[in-house]
């Protein structure tokens, strides 16, 4: 009887060791409220520029000139609640080319999304004329676990945008890291750069 | 008789009751009023003149509406085609190039100035996004448009 309680005992106690063993789980990457507070909302044409920029910039790549921005959004939510979603609420990405060359004929094709963007996002016949544009604007596509890698290990978020024309490749990519403060991460150290 | 008389003949009838009418100065009383009366209701030849004037100025070339076709105007994607939505565009019109503008619904957006009137074909992704409806919009502008054409997209579930 004795011994039955005993191990009884032991038993609880090792569970108990291994419960407590378990790693605690990281927290959601949630979009601290202040993130926000300091997006441009001047510029109100989603269309053409997005409005509550937080950061990003315009580059040239060849005859491209690409617009990236990382702005905030409150149609941009979790996946399960809307249909604009985006695994980090109220974060979007929004990125616009314009070509500024000489037209060439043949088919152009667009990829967009998380780097290295190999989904494609559109391509068309007839090839580019100057001045031709267009824009794209998503939520983060990145799934929770794979944002909770990137912060462990201290690597920046990246999105692309790659334009393949006859005459080449040409795009540009926009970083940033998830700085943890005390009511969820911050976008901080936003960069764009073009790619070779 | 009168039925088989030649062409001649009924002339020469006419002729010979007219001239026996004005022969009588009621019957010339009558055909000179009759004659003033038409002139006056008429508007006289002043306007005969001015009637003819503007019908000799030459009329403005027409132009012939811009069109714009799109197929299909309504289609669903899957995550079997990766949620790929496809279509042919065609553009007709007169003018040697068109600036096209198109709205795929999900906020981007393609501006094409320069297209000249032919079939292209256009690709868009409705990538990572719950079940909806979008709808396109495709206006071109230049001689004879502006033109629209509109189609959905549905994005399925699966």
């Amino acid at each position: 009887m004795f011994r039955k309680i005993f191990s009884i005992l032991i038993f609880l106690f090792l569970s108990g060791c291994v419960i407590t063993s378990t790693p605690t789980p990281q927290p959601d990457v949630i979009l601290s409220k202040s993130a926000c507070t300091k997006g441009d909302a001047t510029v109100n044409d989603k269309y053409q520029s997005p409005p509550n920029r937080i950061g990003g910039g315009e580059i040239q790549s060849g005859a491209f000139h690409f617009q990236f921005w990382l702005y905030c959004d409150t149609d941009l939510t979790l996946p399960e609640y809307a249909n604009e979603q985006s695994s980090i609420d109220g974060l979007g990405v929004w990125s616009s080319w314009k070509y500024q060359g000489e037209s060439m004929d043949g088919m152009v094709d667009i990829a967009f999304g998380p780097f290295p963007a190999k989904t494609p996002a559109m391509s068309f016949t007839g090839g580019l004329t100057p001045r031709s544009s267009g824009a794209f604007h998503r939520g983060i596509e990145i799934s929770q676990d794979d944002l909770k890698e990137y912060i462990q290990s201290n690597q920046p978020v990246r999105y692309e945008i790659r334009i393949q024309t006859e005459e080449g490749i040409f795009g540009a990519i926009l970083s940033f890291a998830l700085q943890p403060v005390d009511d969820g991460y911050l976008p901080v150290d936003i960069k764009i750069q073009g790619i070779e | 008789m009168s039925n088989v008389l030649p062409f001649w003949g009924k002339m020469s009838q006419t002729f010979s009751r007219r001239s026996h009418i004005m022969k009588t100065r009621l019957g010339r009383f009558v055909v000179s009023t009759a004659i003033a009366l038409s002139m006056l209701f008429s508007g006289g030849p002043a306007r005969i003149t001015s009637t003819l004037a503007e019908g000799i100025a030459p009329p403005a070339p027409d132009v012939i509406p811009a069109e714009i076709g799109v197929s299909p105007i309504a289609q669903d994607v899957t995550s079997i085609d990766k949620w790929r939505a496809e279509w042919t565009v065609v553009i007709y019109g007169q003018g040697a190039s068109y600036t096209l503008y198109v709205t795929f619904g999900d906020g981007g957006y393609l501006n094409r100035p320069g297209v000249a009137p032919g079939t292209y074909n256009y690709t868009w992704y409705y990538d990572k996004v719950a079940p909806k409806t979008y709808y396109q919009t495709w206006r071109i502008t230049g001689t004879g448009g502006p033109a629209q054409a509109n189609s959905t997209v549905y994005r399925k579930n699966y």
